[in-house]
């Protein structure tokens, strides 16, 4: 049933009617409305410094003598939000060089909290474009070995253009669909699944997607992503973390998925440390979800100037055979 | 068709230690083979991989595992060369004397394709011969990619030769927007 909010709502903004009437039996109305005006502006671009080449300060004097104006972001010294680009930011020799990666804001926390280190084997499930892969082995100082994985021929071509321009070391790229990794007969200590999902806090950038998707989508999703969880807790050594992820705000992508997990495996939620966002539902339509789901993280457009997000930590405890 | 990562021969590491030579001197060039492990992808080209000893293990030992690449391609193996490729450039950039320095006008047109002018050159290795490879690379001494000297060094400064091609473009960093995306 549709409300006569939910139908102005998704007149006015262009949306599927039963979209917004989930979006107000999630968040209420008034802030339903806010996220809704937030989604009319795509957010702000940002950069990602790729401290394997060059530092913040130097890659900061570089832009600015070129007429970019940047400005630092608060809980991440290697990012920058551009407030002005006098040439396009993805055409300069800078990033050419690798010395930066377009990057979302919201993107940049998975791996951040997975945070691996440079003796880690690591796995990113769904690694093209290389966004947060060449964040991993940077964080890895491009030591150690990140196993990347991608399904796509086109996707695959522009992650190993990203890991070159980047000048990444310690990767070794999978053309092959994710759930097939428990062939390899590999255990590793982390892994980070940023997961195939609806887009749904992808309204702002992709207009298309406001009536394109809806309920059948997510619950399509869900179950790749119920999938490839399993696939990657099966990869893991015993006290491994998972860091999983999606660019939507749908709790049936997110909470539930990681909900489903801790109903089947030895695993718990872990803090993310990064207090500052939105913690994860514990209860939505009617489901309730596990109390530790609070330690995820939510990103919204209206709150945080990021696309809608979701993030969770998990520590396998026991080995899955 | 797969492609097959192994060790390299040793008429292949004969190969990438005589194009290192050109580039790098000996200091270098031992620097680089202590530091790097290679591997060689061969498959319907053969491709020269620099990667860490970590992911050199996990291939060599794990028969269950293809890759699809591994680490940086440094250039590929034909007709007993190495072509050194853009990784491969940035890779010995900082560390080679054979290298052009250009200027900001030029740095603009050479990362779309073009070539580069007598007038557009600020410096010069001038032992460099025509037909000889060299790095190019922008007044903040920024890789920007490979060239060829069609023109003798020499004679940069003649008047005759300001308009002139000096340095064919091979390949050049905007490979990464025009084909990499």
């Amino acid at each position: 049933m549709v409300s006569d909010n939910a139908k102005e709502l998704a007149g006015k903004y262009g949306y599927l009617e039963a979209t917004i009437e989930r979006f107000i039996q999630l968040f209420g109305k008034a802030e339903t409305i806010k996220m809704l005006e937030a989604y009319e502006k795509p957010p702000k671009q940002t950069i990602r410094v790729n401290t394997l080449k060059i530092n913040s300060l130097e890659l900061e004097r570089k832009l600015s003598k070129k007429g970019f104006i940047l400005t630092p972001i608060d809980w991440f010294d290697d990012g920058f939000t551009i407030e002005n680009e006098p040439l396009p930011i993805g055409a300069t020799t800078e990033y050419l060089a690798g010395y930066y990666f377009i990057q979302s804001k919201a993107s940049w926390l998975p791996s951040l909290i997975l945070n691996p280190s440079k003796n880690d084997l690591v796995i990113d499930m769904a690694a093209a474009p290389g966004g947060k892969a060449t964040h991993l082995a940077q964080l890895m100082e491009n030591k150690g070995s990140l196993l990347c994985f991608d399904i796509s021929r086109e996707r695959m071509k522009s992650l190993r253009s990203n890991l070159s321009r980047c000048g990444i070391i310690n990767s070794i790229c999978f053309r092959m669909d994710s759930r097939e990794i428990n062939n390899l007969n590999l255990k590793v200590d982390k892994i980070l699944l940023d997961a195939p999902c609806s887009g749904e806090g992808l309204m702002a950038l992709d207009y298309n997607r406001r009536k394109s998707r809806d309920i059948t989508d997510i619950e399509r999703m869900m179950q790749l992503q119920n999938d490839l969880l399993e696939v990657g807790l099966r990869a893991l050594k015993k006290n491994g973390i998972l860091v999983y992820s999606t660019c939507s705000t749908a709790p049936e992508e997110n909470e539930r998925v990681i909900d489903n997990a801790l109903e089947k495996y030895s695993i718990e939620v872990l803090d993310t440390n990064y207090q500052q966002f939105e913690p994860g539902l514990i209860a939505a339509f009617g489901n309730e979800y596990h109390h530790s789901l609070r330690k995820a993280n939510r990103l919204y457009p209206q709150i945080n100037g990021t696309e809608g997000f979701f993030v969770c930590k998990v520590k396998l405890k026991e080995d899955i055979l | 068709m797969p492609i097959i990562f192994r060790m390299p021969y040793d008429k292949e590491l004969e190969i990438i230690a005589n194009e290192l030579a050109y580039w790098l001197d000996e200091r270098e060039r031992v620097k680089i083979f202590n530091e790097f492990i290679f591997i060689i992808g061969e498959g319907k080209w053969k491709e020269v991989f620099i990667t860490t000893n970590e992911n050199a293990s996990l291939i060599l030992e794990n028969t269950m595992i293809s890759p699809y690449t591994i680490g940086l391609t440094i250039g590929e193996i034909k007709n007993d060369y190495l072509l050194i490729s853009l990784s491969g450039g940035q890779l010995i950039a900082k560390k080679s004397e054979k290298k052009v320095i250009i200027n900001q006008t030029a740095e603009q047109l050479f990362l779309y394709s073009r070539d580069i002018h007598s007038s557009s050159i600020l410096s010069v290795d001038k032992t460099l011969q025509i037909g000889d490879k060299v790095l190019v690379m922008n007044e903040d001494d920024e890789f920007l990619g490979i060239g060829k000297i069609e023109l003798l060094m020499n004679d940069l400064a003649k008047n005759e030769n300001k308009d002139k091609t000096a340095i064919k473009n091979l390949i050049d960093l905007g490979w990464y927007l025009r084909k990499g995306k």
